[in-house]
C-alpha cells in the first residue's frame, strides 16, 4: 500500500482540524496511514494524492470525512477519559469558579455534561466536585448528565460499571466514592446522587433554550460525529448555556475556537480551555 | 409560527442572548423579510456570539437577497465580517456565480481577490469565465488567488494557461504559485515545461524549489530520482526531497533509490527529530535494503526510542527484508510493550 508523504499527512491532518476539530500530531502519522488506507482501499484508490483531493475537494457532503472520524475516532467511554484535561478543571477552573461565587454570596453550581453516553463523565465531575468542594454537600450543585439515546441514559441512571470503566480512576477514589460488588463498581449513592440525569436532544433547539446557568459544560469527543452547521449551532446553544465566567470542555484534540470565536481562549496548566466572557 | 416583525425588534434588545434567539429565529423563519435587518445589525453588533449568530442565520435563508447584500461585506474594512461574506457565499454555492461575476468586473482589485476566495472551495466549472478573466488580472494578487484555487480543484484545461505563467520574469509569488498548481494538477508534462523555463533543481532559486520537489514527486519520471536525491543535502530542503521520493515510490514502487541518499537518510533517523520526517526516512530505506548494512540499520530502527521509528521499520522490513526480515521483526517483538507497535507487527494480542 502507498505511503502518506509529509505533504499528504499535512493537508489531512490540516482538513480533519478544520472540518471535525481534532487535531493530529506527528507521532500519529502510523495510526492515520493505516485508517487512510482502509478508506482508500475502499474507494479503490491506490495513490494517497488521489485520496486527499476526494477528501479535500470532492466530498460536499462531507460523507467520506465521516466514514474516516468513524476509523479515526473511538466511542469508548470510561472514568477520568482524558485525565489532564480534569486536571486542569480541578485544580483552575472550577476553584476558581467557586471563589468568583463565595465572593459573590451564591452557594449554587450547575455542570453539564451533553452527551454523556452511559454517565462514566457525568460521575467523574461528581468525584472531583466531592474531592476539590467538600462544601458541596452545603451547597446547592447539580451535575446535569444528558444524552439522545434512552438506552445510554439508562445504564447511567444505574450508575453501575464493569473494571474497564473505572481503569483509569485513582485507587483512593476507587475506593471512596465507588462500592465493588463481584466484577462490577456502582456509584456511591451520596456521589450519584449529585447527578441528574435528563433526556435531551442536543439538536432540539427550543429544549436547548432551556438549558440556562450552568458554570461547566463538557461536551467531550460527541460534537466531532456532526456535520459544521449543526456542530456551529449546539455550540452557540452552549455559548447561551453558561453564566459569564464560565468554561466549555471539548475533547483534548478539539478546538471550541475553530468552531466559535464568541469564547475566549485562555491557557491553564498547559491546556487551552475555553470561557465566556 | 415565528413571528419575524418580533424577532427584528428584537435584533435590538439589550439582552446577549434574545439577540442570539431572534437571529436564530429568523434563520429558522427562512422568510427574505428578515434579511435586511440582520445586514444592517451585524455591522453595528457588538457582541461577536450574536454576529455568529447572524451569519449562521443569512446562511440559512434561501434567498437572492441574502447573496446580494453580502457581496457588499466584501468590501468591509472589518476583516471578520469579509470572512464571513466568503463563508456564506461558499456555502450559497453555484447561484452566487452570477452575482460573484458581476462583482468581479464592477468590483476593486480587493474584491476581486475575495471573489477568487469565495470561488476557491467551489468546484464551480460555471466559474470558468471569473478564472478566465483572473488570470489576466492587472493585480498580481487576484492572479495568484486564482492560480492557487485552480490548483486546489486540479483544474487541468488551465493547465496550459498556467504553465504560460512560467517565465523567468514572473514574481516570486507566482512563480511559487504556479508549481504548487503545477504539481496538483500533475500532468507528466509539466516537469519539462519547468525545467526548460527555469531550470532543474540545481538551477532554481530556494524559494521554488520545494514547490519543483513536490512537482517532481507527483509528476516526475524514475529518472527524476537523481534530482531530488541531490537535493535532499541542501539546507532545508530534506522534508520536500523526502515527500518527493515517497511520493515517486507510491507511483513506482519497484523504485529503487541511489545509495548516495542513504547517508542523509540514517543522519536524519539518527538525529530524531522530527518524528514524522525519521518515519518518511526509514520506510525510505526499504528501496536500500539491499545493501546488508542498510538491512542492519533498519534492524537496529526496531529498537529506536521513538515508537513512529519502530512502526516504521516494521514496514520497510515486510517491504523488503523477506524471510529474513520476517524473522528479525519475530525477534524484535518479543521485547516489544507498546501495544501499537504489536499491532503493527500484526500482533494483535499486545493491543
Amino acid at each position: 500500500m502507498s505511503e502518506l508523504s509529509g505533504e499528504h499527512f499535512r493537508k489531512l491532518t490540516q482538513q480533519i482540524y478544520l472540518r471535525l476539530g481534532l487535531h493530529f500530531e506527528d507521532k500519529k502519522a502510523y495510526f492515520l496511514q493505516k485508517r487512510v488506507e482502509k478508506r482508500m482501499a475502499a474507494l479503490n484508490y491506490t495513490d494517497p494524492q488521489e485520496y486527499v483531493f476526494h477528501l479535500c475537494y470532492a466530498d460536499p457532503d462531507g460523507r467520506e470525512m465521516q466514514a474516516l472520524a468513524n476509523l479515526i475516532t473511538t466511542n469508548e467511554t470510561y472514568m477520568f477519559r482524558e485525565y489532564e484535561q480534569l486536571e486542569a478543571f480541578a485544580n483552575c477552573c472550577l476553584p476558581e469558579v467557586l471563589s468568583a461565587k463565595q465572593s459573590r454570596g451564591e452557594q449554587s453550581l450547575r455542570i453539564w455534561s451533553a452527551g454523556c453516553s452511559s454517565g462514566e463523565e457525568a460521575y467523574t465531575l461528581a468525584i472531583i466536585l466531592q474531592e476539590v468542594f467538600p462544601q458541596a454537600q452545603y451547597w446547592n450543585c447539580e451535575i446535569v448528565a444528558s444524552d439522545v439515546d434512552e438506552n445510554m441514559l439508562a445504564q447511567a441512571a444505574r450508575a453501575r460499571y464493569w473494571a474497564r470503566s473505572v481503569r483509569d480512576v485513582p485507587t483512593s477514589y476507587l475506593e471512596k466514592y465507588l462500592v465493588r460488588e463481584d466484577d462490577s463498581y456502582t456509584v456511591r449513592p451520596s456521589t450519584a446522587a449529585l447527578v441528574r440525569i435528563e433526556h435531551l436532544n442536543l439538536h432540539d433547539r427550543m429544549a436547548m433554550r432551556a438549558m440556562r446557568n450552568f458554570d461547566f459544560i463538557f461536551c467531550r469527543n460527541v460534537l466531532i460525529y456532526f456535520d459544521d452547521r449543526s456542530r456551529k449551532t449546539v455550540v452557540d446553544h452552549f455559548y447561551n448555556s453558561l453564566n459569564r465566567g464560565g468554561y466549555i470542555f471539548l475533547g483534548h484534540s478539539e478546538s471550541v475556537g475553530r468552531i466559535s470565536s464568541a469564547f475566549q481562549l485562555r491557557r491553564v496548566e498547559g491546556h487551552l480551555v475555553y470561557a465566556k466572557e | 409560527m415565528i413571528q419575524v416583525s418580533e424577532c427584528i425588534e428584537k435584533l435590538s434588545s439589550a439582552d446577549e442572548s434574545e439577540r442570539i434567539y431572534a437571529a436564530e429565529d429568523i434563520g429558522y423563519a427562512n422568510e427574505a423579510s428578515g434579511v435586511p435587518a440582520l445586514l444592517a445589525r451585524l455591522p453595528i453588533e457588538p457582541s461577536r456570539a450574536v454576529a455568529e449568530a447572524i451569519v449562521a442565520s443569512l446562511a440559512q435563508i434561501d434567498s437572492d437577497c441574502v447573496v446580494s447584500g453580502v457581496i457588499e461585506w466584501l468590501d468591509s474594512d472589518d476583516a471578520f465580517v469579509r470572512n464571513q461574506a466568503v463563508e456564506i457565499l461558499r456555502k450559497r454555492g453555484g447561484p452566487a456565480i452570477t452575482y460573484l461575476e458581476r462583482a468581479f468586473r464592477q468590483g476593486r482589485a480587493d474584491r476581486r481577490k475575495f471573489v477568487i476566495d469565495v470561488l476557491a472551495r467551489l468546484p464551480e466549472t460555471s466559474a470558468c469565465g471569473i478564472y478566465e478573466a483572473a488570470l489576466l488580472d492587472s493585480d498580481l494578487n487576484v492572479v495568484i488567488a486564482a492560480v492557487e484555487s485552480l490548483g486546489d480543484f486540479r483544474q487541468r484545461s488551465f493547465q496550459s494557461k498556467i504553465e504560460s505563467l512560467v517565465q523567468s520574469e514572473a514574481h516570486p509569488m507566482l512563480l511559487c504559485a504556479c508549481l504548487e498548481a503545477l504539481a496538483q494538477i500533475g500532468d507528466p508534462n509539466s516537469p519539462a515545461v519547468v525545467r526548460a523555463r527555469l531550470g532543474g533543481a540545481s538551477q532554481l532559486p530556494g524559494y521554488l524549489l520545494a514547490s519543483y520537489m513536490k512537482l517532481l514527486g507527483v509528476a516526475g519520471e524514475p529518472t527524476d530520482v537523481a534530482e531530488i536525491a541531490d537535493t535532499i543535502g541542501r539546507d532545508g530542503f530534506e522534508a520536500p526531497a523526502l515527500n518527493a521520493l515517497t511520493s515517486l515510490r507510491n507511483r513506482y514502487p519497484g523504485l529503487k533509490l541511489p545509495q548516495r541518499v542513504t547517508a542523509p537518510l540514517i543522519a536524519i533517523i539518527r538525529r530524531g527529530e522530527p518524528t514524522f520526517l525519521g518515519y518518511q526516512a526509514v520506510r525510505l530505506l526499504a528501496a536500500l535494503m539491499d545493501d546488508n548494512s542498510v538491512f542492519q540499520f533498519v534492524e537496529s530502527c526496531l529498537e529506536n526510542a521513538e515508537k513512529t521509528i519502530r512502526m516504521g521499520a516494521i514496514q520497510s522490513m515486510r517491504e523488503a527484508g523477506g524471510e529474513r526480515g520476517n524473522a528479525v521483526i519475530r525477534r524484535a517483538m518479543a521485547a516489544e510493550t507498546d501495544s501499537e507497535v504489536l499491532q503493527a507487527a500484526g500482533i494483535r494480542g499486545g493491543a
